[in-house]
């Protein structure tokens, strides 16, 4: 009784015999088999004994062994038949392959993600197959090797090299190789099927785009137990064409992304190298005073001019060197942080609500100093009692350093850069206005467009305003510029503000 | 006694350098802003100017020009907060600047030893 148990048991776990049409098309194929066992029993007695008159000639256990010879040669034959002719005639089909193409060209095709895109290739072909492996090989178009990018039921991470036989022989046939069917029938090198047991593979599909493989898709058995049929093969062969297609644009776009991220990484380093004069002014000015009040003190003492001052005269003095360092300290402090957030790179943004104003001042406080070196005047026209937007703080703030920056680089000194913060009808307006050359109308449409630039050479990436519209638009906000040539330009930055939420404290990050 | 003016936005920079020469003898007037250390300069005719480059109002290019103009015996010292490898330091001395320092300065005995300099340069 245990053990009876214990069999079910396994063979739940084993072959998911839970699945009810599984149970049935096994009951049926034993069956049948059954039935066909004992009719290749009789028909020796029936033809001799009937047909030829033979009876009682030749001995019954000859006959008996006859029997069992033509069950030993038809057994696969009429398995396979059995399986096949239940697939057909009991269940129509179990797998429509409308519903698998429908399914592929509507929402596996389409994914731009490429870890989505093949895990979803490898479960919804097992799912809609009911494959009980499957796995999907990918070039790796560095190490020029195949690995394993997406597996159901076959976890095992396999890297094959590009001279691997299984690789080249697919490679070079274009052609699925399989243990089925017209496929079963063809003489494969060894260690080509030998590969193909390792992935428990009935069927492979190379992915070829061009001349290039760019992957292998290998299907394991059917749980029906059914072969790949020539049918199957009518229908999968196109799809893995699609599928080699629909990967090659997910890994483009994959470089792309990483391309962007990698120049927007680039133009931030740009961008710390202009703020230097900034960063150096506002470092150097609290160091300076620091060893200023230091060295001071020192060498009052050295010369004698601390001679015949009363101690708490003495403790006075020395007391107001340490307040000032200290002051002087935390100022300089507070630049390296502004400097490291903006040299980290762009994420999801973080919402929060902030204060317009303060950014603004902030932004100042980094670019101010190299644009008033450069005869620039900075005017600020903010209006009193903003409610706070909600947006990324350090996101925010690098837009508006990027559109300051630019601004004072379309100027020809001297000028100015007048920004203008209003809020109208739930909507917090912040505008950038320069003096500078303005930009033509035909030129107005292109600045956004990735390296578009119009900067001197190792001035600007073009990717300044790409990025800067990119981020508006991930916070919720729009820009919109007007330019006249010869007067200046003005970027205008949207945000819906937050009503009644609170402005948030000063310096939160 | 020799006169000093000191010009910059730093007010506690301003301070040491007051406290500092004071003491050891000079007569020293403060300024804020570009024009009103001008101001100081027609006022008491100093013998040495120290000025920070980047002031509110006139900076320090502008003042450095204006008292080499109208005062010719003037010392103008700079001291800047840039340390650009030199590009500012050699700007300001073809502007007739007599000396240039880096802040943080090197060490204020620097500062004084140049300072008398300037004054045995009459």
């Amino acid at each position: 009784m245990i053990g009876m148990v214990a069999i079910f048991g396994y063979a739940i776990l084993a072959y998911q015999l839970m699945d009810i049409q599984v149970i049935i098309r096994r009951t049926a194929v034993f069956a049948g088999m059954a039935l066909g066992m004992m009719a290749m029993i009789a028909v020796p007695t029936v033809v001799v004994q009937t047909w030829l008159g033979l009876q009682g000639k030749i001995s019954p256990v000859f006959l008996n062994l006859i029997g069992v010879l033509l069950i030993i040669l038809t057994y696969e034959r009429m398995k396979t038949w059995l399986v096949n002719a239940t697939e057909r005639f009991l269940f129509q089909k179990t797998y429509d392959y409308r519903v698998l193409l429908k399914k592929f060209t509507e929402e596996v095709m389409v994914m731009v993600d490429l870890k989505q895109l093949v895990q979803m290739t490898v479960t919804t072909l097992s799912e809609t197959i009911k494959l009980d492996q499957c796995t999907l090989l990918l070039l790796d178009k560095d190490s020029r090797t195949y690995g394993v990018a997406a597996s159901r039921s076959n976890g095992r991470a396999v890297t094959l090299e590009e001279q691997e036989p299984f690789i080249t022989f697919l490679r070079e046939t274009h052609e699925p190789i399989g243990q089925d069917g017209a496929l079963g029938r063809v003489r494969f090198p060894e260690a080509v099927t030998n590969r193909m047991k390792e992935f428990s593979a009935r069927l492979c599909l190379p992915l070829n785009l061009h001349e290039d493989l760019i992957g292998v898709l290998c299907l394991g058995k059917k749980k029906s137990d059914e072969e790949f049929t020539p049918d199957d093969l009518a229908i999968l062969t196109p799809l893995a064409k699609t599928l080699a297609i629909a990967i090659s644009n997910a890994q483009l776009f994959e470089e792309l992304a990483k391309t962007q991220a990698e120049a927007a990484q680039k133009e931030k380093l740009a961008v710390i190298g202009t703020l230097s004069a900034g960063i150096n002014h506002e470092i150097c000015n609290p160091l300076g005073i620091v060893k200023a009040q230091c060295e001071a003190f020192l060498l009052d003492q050295e010369d004698g001019i601390l001679i015949g001052k009363s101690s708490p005269e003495l403790l006075e003095r020395m007391s107001n060197v340490m307040r000032v360092a200290l002051k002087q300290i935390d100022r300089a402090t507070a630049i390296t942080q502004k400097l490291s957030n903006f040299a980290k790179p762009i994420k999801e943004p973080t919402s929060q609500p902030v204060a317009v104003e303060q950014e603004v001042d902030e932004v100042l406080t980094l670019v101010g100093h190299d644009l008033e070196l450069g005869k620039i005047t900075v005017k600020k026209a903010i209006a009193s009692g903003l409610s706070p937007i909600l947006v990324d703080r350090r996101q925010l703030q690098e837009v508006l350093f990027n559109l300051i920056r630019n601004a004072g680089q379309a100027i020809t000194p001297p000028g100015s850069i007048t920004v203008r913060v209003q809020e109208r009808a739930g909507t917090v307006r912040i505008e950038i206005e320069d003096t500078g050359s303005g930009i033509p109308a035909d030129k107005l449409e292109k600045i956004y467009d990735p390296f578009y630039t119009t900067k001197e050479p190792g001035k600007g990436t073009g990717l300044g305003l790409f990025i800067v519209r990119q981020i508006v638009e991930r916070n919720h906000g729009r820009i919109l510029v007007e330019s006249t040539v010869g007067k200046g330009t003005t970027f205008f930055l949207e945000f819906p503000s937050v009503k009644g939420a609170a402005a948030p404290v000063a310096g939160a990050r | 006694m020799p006169t000093l003016v000191a010009i910059d936005d730093e007010m506690e920079f301003t301070s040491t350098i007051n406290s500092f020469f004071s003491a050891r003898g000079y007569t020293v007037h403060v300024a804020l802003t570009g024009t009103s250390g001008l101001q100081l300069v027609n006022d008491h005719r100093p013998d040495v100017v120290l000025v920070d480059l980047k002031l509110p109002g006139m900076d320090g290019d502008e003042l450095l020009q204006r008292v080499r103009a109208s005062h010719p015996n003037t010392r103008v010292i700079v001291i800047t907060a840039y340390n650009d490898g030199g590009k500012t330091r050699d700007r300001l001395l073809a502007l007739g600047a007599f000396a240039h320092f880096d802040k943080p300065l090197s060490s204020l005995r620097d500062l004084a030893r140049t300072i008398d300099q300037a004054l045995n340069h009459h």
